[in-house]
């Protein structure tokens, strides 16, 4: 029995939406961007309506703290894929950002031994194949 | 206008659910058809509504190859919520006047056609490599232990209970092989906290009901299976208000089926849920308020969720160690609850079943959709 390894796909492989094309480009520069609702100042992650009905012509992609706390994780110990059988064990987490939503990430620079919920993070840019960054996030230094 | 009592499943055909390589998944739906048809006395030419769990396969839902021609034939995609809502849409299309007699269907070859879960790309999940349902539910099991307390013991205990049903149950995927908590422990991890024996494994088969009004289901059968009440979910809500990864929104599908059906939760003699992972049993337990938020662990652990316990729960093994046939697993096992059909495994007495399924956005973004029906014999 095989499976066919699936692509370990860079974000615009995934899924093309110029909605987000914002967002890809402040990572490319190392800047977090939240969607926030221009009429009341909510913040989503990913783009997404906001729940008050506020017009959707006022969402904006906005700079983010790239501050939050460990919301939950898991780590991969078998692939889920063989696209990934090089990767493991490595972590999948859900960030709290401090302006409010939950982001997927992984968290660098620490054992995943190490990962505890409730864990201050930060926003970090890494190339993690060519031509593909992601924002992670490491232990907050602060 | 209450629909309590007014509809009942009138028939119930299950294949052999496991590996099947040397078969085409149509065929697997035929044979499902066939055998719900003969278990309600029916022929082909009496369907005339048809709702089938599309999805994976494109073959499976053939008309023509199956010999029926329905006034609908119509495909749902609700991942683990579809066995429930295609009953809720066999229920509506009954009352609508498009249908009498309508089958509703899963089937596919999930093994041995190694379909693999696992691809939605709005919120990039893969970019991460959040790649597999598992990581989504590990993700919920983890926050759960650290907001709950929750430990590897209590999962490894759902593991467990549910083995033991499954050894009271030759048709289950792990009849004959009991496990132990040591077992439990020396399993690898798969995704952490999760290790092999806190997951499902893809199974092939198809399940077939036939869904019609109560009075033509006690014409055609003397044991028909009433619904009592439906319930529907989405756990979005939960994505903002961040709880989505220490519960499931049970309490609106709670409400409404326990409404319907004007049944309490102690009502309930036997609960069917799903549980393609440990942690959905404990969510789930305490979703539907057989225990309070949190406490669902040591509930299992106190051993309540076995035969002589508060409420016998996944009582063929559910698809941990009986066999996943997504939501349509715990549906045949409610169903057999009801009829007195589960052998070693029947709940003495029971007349009221509650069973659900949750799932949807290949597993990644959590379950979005949920599903619960409350049927009795």
């Amino acid at each position: 029995m095989t499976t066919t390894p699936r692509p370990k796909p860079g974000p615009d492989e995934l899924f093309t939406d110029p909605r987000d094309d914002e967002f890809w480009e402040g990572v490319r520069r190392g800047e977090l961007l939240l969607f926030q609702c221009g009429a009341c100042g909510t913040c989503y992650w990913p783009a997404t309506s906001c729940l008050d009905d506020c017009p959707m012509e006022g969402m904006r992609w906005v700079p983010a703290s790239g501050k939050g706390v460990l919301h939950t994780f898991t780590v991969y110990y078998r692939a889920p894929n063989p696209g990934w059988k090089d990767d493991v064990p490595y972590n999948v987490a859900v960030v709290e950002l401090d302006e409010g939503p939950l982001m997927f990430s992984n968290v660098v620079g620490v054992e995943n031994e190490a990962l505890e919920v409730g864990m201050r993070l930060e926003a970090v840019f890494n190339e993690v194949r060519p031509g593909v960054t992601l924002p992670q996030f490491a232990p907050a230094s602060s | 206008m209450s629909i309590k009592d007014k509809y009942a499943i009138a028939g119930l055909g299950v294949t052999k659910q496991g590996k099947l390589p040397d078969v085409t998944t149509r065929e697997v739906a035929r044979e499902a058809m066939e055998l719900a048809l003969a278990d309600a006395n029916l022929k082909r030419a009496d369907i005339d509504g048809f709702i089938y769990q599309s999805g994976l396969e494109s073959d499976t839902y053939d008309c023509r190859y199956l010999g029926i021609s329905p006034m609908n034939f119509w495909s749902m995609q609700a991942g683990g919520a579809t066995a429930g809502a295609t009953v809720m849409a066999a229920i509506g299309a009954i009352e609508a006047g498009v249908a009498t007699t309508v089958l509703c269907m899963g089937a596919s070859r999930l093994r041995s056609a190694n379909l693999r879960l696992g691809a939605v790309a709005y919120g990039y999940a893969q970019t991460w490599g959040l790649v597999s349902p598992i990581a989504n539910h590990a993700l919920n099991a983890t926050r759960h232990m650290a907001v709950f307390g929750t430990t590897h013991e209590q999962l490894g205990g759902v593991a467990v209970t549910q083995r033991e049903y499954a050894c009271m149950r030759p048709e289950a995927m792990e009849y004959g092989k009991p496990i132990t908590l040591d077992d439990y422990f020396a399993s690898p991890w798969i995704a952490h906290p999760f290790r092999l024996l806190d997951c499902t494994r893809d199974t092939d088969g198809g399940v077939a009901l036939i869904v019609t009004s109560a009075e033509r289901a006690r014409a055609l059968t003397d044991k028909p299976v009433y619904i009592m009440g439906v319930g529907a979910g989405c756990n979005i809500q939960r994505w903002h208000d961040k709880t989505v990864y220490q519960g499931l929104d049970c309490s609106r599908p709670r409400e409404s089926a326990f409404r319907t059906a004007g049944i309490t939760t102690d009502e309930v003699d036997v609960f069917e849920c799903y549980d393609a992972f440990t942690i959905n049993v404990i969510m789930q337990l305490e979703g539907y308020g057989f225990c309070g938020e949190g406490e669902g662990g040591p509930f299992v652990e106190a051993g309540e969720t076995k035969l002589g316990g508060k409420i016998p729960t996944n009582t063929a093994g559910g698809q941990l160690s009986g066999w996943y046939a997504q939501g349509f697993t715990p549906l045949t096992e409610g169903i057999r609850q009801m009829r007195g059909d589960c052998g070693d495994a029947q709940v003495e007495g029971a007349e009221i079943a509650l069973v659900t399924g949750h799932g949807g956005n290949a597993g990644v973004h959590n379950t979005w959709n949920h599903s619960c029906l409350v049927l009795r014999r």
